[in-house]
């Protein structure tokens, strides 16, 4: 019969996810409806929100979210302005109201446009420890061994402009097609982060002052499409690979635009 | 032949009506908004029992075997449903009024003909305890081609996927449903322009709020109360004692609450097993879909193909009309053969046109079965021939307003199918459109009349 | 562990229930409560039919685990209005707008707007659009239901 355990702190809850069978919540709103239906295909629930995750913290201009922050959360806190417009991307007020940080940058939903954009680091332990790296590099390590995303990090000292735009089959309450985050820091670099276009989110450079002198969509195309190539975007209920390849620069633009 | 008459009804001035135009309070609206509104799976059963399907997972299969022992050990189970449990399992909805052939399984027997077809129906203690049971249900299949275009079903080459024999409904045993009005090669060889184009529309989940589902609890009277969210109650309810050869004084419907139908809870699916599985049990049994089932494995409106050719005279008048049409009702006929015959009467749609020449068919391919929805037929057919209005008028520099209106149905017309047109009214709905958004049409337009 | 008791405050009462670990809130209220207002529409969090007051706070009851409901306070559709013949002005403003067809997206629409109004008692179409944008109707088409809204907000606050 399935086991439900609530950890107290990271190392309980690392040891738990190794077990066989064993799935993590948070949240809940990605998996719990599949673990209620078809229980048994796990053995325990790792309900991880008791880990004191859920707190946002200020050091200089460095904000640390505890992955156990909701997307309601981040909407509540003015210095978080910057990530409203991804936050309220996601779901409607319900969800938002579950919804977590960490889990969306397990699932790698629309957040984590605006997360790499803005060049987020993320706290990550292992049973061997914990370490901080950039997000961009999260996406390349090994997701087979048990982690915990526990935290990410945005310097807000980097001062500089920021779009974000999340193109989907209805204004709110969709998946989108595409999600994507630009931001330019003062010396002009603009750092694009996608979500859609690939089996995982990622984060391209894109033109230098970008922000400054809006391109359309065709004008972004070409290279895009040469920065992205390597990738072949997912195809599902929401839209096919070749759709969302080509709403990728419209997406693009129209974060740009604002 | 038959004519509608008018009626006059004195006693009903427009002072007595007050319904149009005047907002009329929804019959039970306070159960909806205060959560007192009992839907069908809102009844609480004592022991009460669950069932879940065995699907197939490929498009087209025949069944090699079947191994239930895992299913049977694991706890909870009760028992399973194959087809050899139901005494009829061979249907056609219209069946009732002496349409067919029957060509639906209730539960698929020797062969599966689309993906999510259920082979098995598992019933167990919990929705758990059923899932688990029905996942550990062994079936080695034997994989066979499979066809899910309509035109490519009905080439000669086609695999062959009904139990009569034809990948189409036959019509008093013609492939189509036929309309032959007029010569429309005259009318082509008369014509200024030909116009044709292809339209391709696709099938369509209806989404209801609320999942298909069924609970049925036998009485100690030895009949059946099912609680029902279906549609069409008394025709299930008939389609039922067929199917599970009960008679139908033993079945006792409840229902005519429904959480969002559109079409999709009309066919019985649920139903009949919901009623076997208690019937063999003796104990109640729910089978409603999961959301998933609704969106994959539910009826969806048909997807059609349509080839309109046109023949059109410089100044707007249609001379000739030739519509060849494919529905695609999935792998089992529901009431797709229906609908293709409700599309055949609105060929040409409501316009008069002196040849017409329409063949609609109603074809069978590997994909779930289709059904009811919305105007099915005829909504469809209008998206083609709308469409292809627009067309004609920009090919031939018409205003599209005057093309429909020049060539409007009029009282008194005959129609394609041989009935004559009444109480038309397509000119003045037209001329009163244009007035509510203000377009002014021209006088002679305005001045056309849809009756003598 | 794999059951457990909890306590939960549900429309002012506590209840106890003994859940599992795969135990939704929802079939918590449906099942245990009966409290069949809180609708089933597709337990994956997609419709909103669903949706209850967790300590205050507008939640899924389908993707709630119920163990995580030991202590909490739910409210549901049951607990809105403060008798049947006193109903709340969100449910009168939906009657007269017909603002329900078949019913079953009903409860969740309510509960989200009492979720909207509880905090914002003036908001914009805009805002009434963003709180329903959880909630799936295949019958009215929304406009009815944010009409209700509306007015009901125009009379809370006046």
């Amino acid at each position: 019969m399935l086991a439900y355990e609530t950890p107290g702190d990271v190392a309980d809850a690392l040891k738990l996810m190794g077990g066989a069978g064993a799935v993590v919540i948070a949240g809940g709103t990605t998996n719990f409806g599949d673990i209620a239906e078809e229980p048994h295909k796990y053995s325990v629930v790792v309900d991880i929100t008791k880990l004191g995750l859920r707190k946002i913290a200020r050091d200089g201009g460095v904000i640390s979210i505890g992955a156990a922050a909701t997307m309601a959360d981040l909407l509540g806190d003015p210095d978080l302005a910057t990530l409203h417009g991804a936050a309220r991307a996601v779901g409607g007020p319900a969800l938002r109201n579950a919804a977590t940080v960490g889990g969306n940058i397990i699932y790698g939903g629309d957040l984590v446009a605006a997360l790499l954009a803005l060049g987020a680091d993320v706290v990550v332990s292992r049973a061997d420890g914990a370490s901080t790296g950039p997000l961009s590099a999260f996406y390349d390590g090994d997701a087979a061994q048990p982690h915990l995303v526990t935290e990410v990090r945005i310097d807000t000292n980097k001062k500089g402009k920021f779009g974000f735009y999340k193109l989907a089959r209805r204004r709110d309450n969709a998946r989108s097609v595409v999600a994507a985050g630009v931001a330019q820091d003062t010396s002009g670099r603009v750092q694009i982060g996608l979500v859609g276009v690939a089996p995982r989110p990622v984060v391209v450079e894109g033109p230098a002052g970008l922000m400054d002198a809006p391109q359309s969509a065709a004008e972004l195309r070409g290279a895009l499409d040469a920065a992205l190539a390597q990738w072949e975007p997912p195809t599902d209920s929401h839209a096919t690979a070749a759709y969302r390849r080509r709403m990728a620069p419209v997406a693009v633009a129209r974060a740009v635009a604002g | 032949m038959y004519r509608k008459k008018h009626v006059e009804f004195p006693e009903n001035t427009p002072q007595s009506f007050h319904a149009v135009g005047e907002p009329v309070t929804r019959v039970g609206i306070e159960g909806n908004v205060t959560g007192g509104l009992k839907l069908t799976e809102d009844y609480a059963f004592n022991g009460l029992t669950h069932l879940t399907m065995v699907r197939s997972p490929h498009h087209h299969a025949k069944i090699v075997s079947m191994d239930l022992s895992g299913a049977e050990a694991t706890p909870g189970f009760i028992r399973a449903l194959t087809a050899k449990d139901v005494p009829n399992n061979i249907i056609t909805p219209m069946q009732l009024i002496g349409i067919g052939p029957k060509d639906e399984r209730i539960i698929a027997q020797d062969v599966v003909r689309y993906k999510g077809e259920g082979l098995a129906a598992i019933i167990a203690e919990t929705p758990e305890a059923a899932a688990e049971a029905a996942s550990k249900v062994k079936v080695e299949y034997e994989e066979l081609p499979a066809v899910f275009d309509v035109e490519e079903a009905l080439k000669d080459d086609a695999p062959i996927i009904t139990l009569h024999g034809k990948n189409y409904f036959p019509y008093e045993d013609h492939h189509c449903r036929r309309i032959r009005f007029g010569d429309v090669e005259q009318g082509f060889a008369e014509a200024d322009v030909i116009v044709e184009q292809r339209y391709d529309t696709g099938p369509v989940e209806h989404v209801p709020m609320e999942v298909t589902g069924t609970i049925c609890e036998p009485t100690a009277d030895g009949r059946f109360n099912v609680y029902t969210n279906t549609q069409g109650l008394f025709f299930i309810l008939a389609l039922s004692s067929y199917v599970c050869d009960i008679p139908p004084h033993k079945l006792r419907f409840l229902g005519g609450v429904t959480g969002g139908g559109f079409g999709g809870k009309v066919d019985g699916v649920t139903e009949y097993l919901a009623i076997l599985g208690a019937h063999l049990t003796g104990r109640p049994v729910k089978y409603f879909y999961s959301r998933q089932e609704e969106m994959q494995i539910s009826s969806t409106r048909a997807g059609w193909r349509f080839y309109i050719k046109d023949g059109v005279k410089n100044d707007g008048r249609i001379v000739a009309r030739k519509l060849v049409g494919y529905a695609n009702c999935g792998a089992y006929n529901r009431l797709v053969n229906y609908g293709v015959t409700k599309g055949a009467a609105h060929v040409p749609g409501p316009y008069t046109i002196p040849n017409v020449y329409a063949d609609m068919h109603c074809v069978y391919t590997n994909r779930q079965p289709a059904s009811a929805m919305r105007g099915f037929g005829v909504t469809m057919m209008d998206f083609a021939i709308e469409s292809q209005m627009d067309i004609i008028a920009e090919k031939i520099g018409v205003d599209p307003w005057r093309l429909r209106l020049i060539n409007a149905y009029k009282d008194g017309d005959m129609k394609a199918h041989r009935k004559e047109a009444e109480g038309t009214a397509l000119i003045e709905v037209i001329q009163e459109t244009a007035a509510a958004i203000g377009y002014d049409l021209p006088e002679d337009l305005k001045a056309l009349k849809s009756y003598a | 562990m794999t059951v457990k008791t909890i306590a939960v405050t549900v429309n002012n009462v506590e209840r106890h229930v003994t859940v599992k670990a795969d135990t939704t809130l929802l079939d918590v209220m449906r099942d245990e409560l009966g409290l069949t207002g809180v609708r089933a529409g597709c337990r994956r969090g997609g419709c909103g039919s669903c949706s209850v007051m967790i300590d205050g706070a507008l939640s899924f009851s389908c993707l709630t685990p119920a163990m995580r409901a030991d202590g909490r306070t739910v409210e549901t559709i049951e607990g809105v209005a403060a008798s049947p013949s006193d109903l709340h002005p969100i449910q009168r403003a939906f009657i007269k707008h017909g603002s329900s067809q078949c019913g079953f997206c009903s409860s969740g629409m309510v509960m989200s707007a009492k979720a909207l109004l509880d905090r914002t008692p003036k908001p914009t179409r805009d805002d009434v659009v963003e709180a329903i944008s959880g909630n799936t109707c295949r019958c009215t088409g929304y406009a009815s239901i944010v009409d209700a809204i509306l007015e009901a907000a125009d009379e809370l606050s006046a």
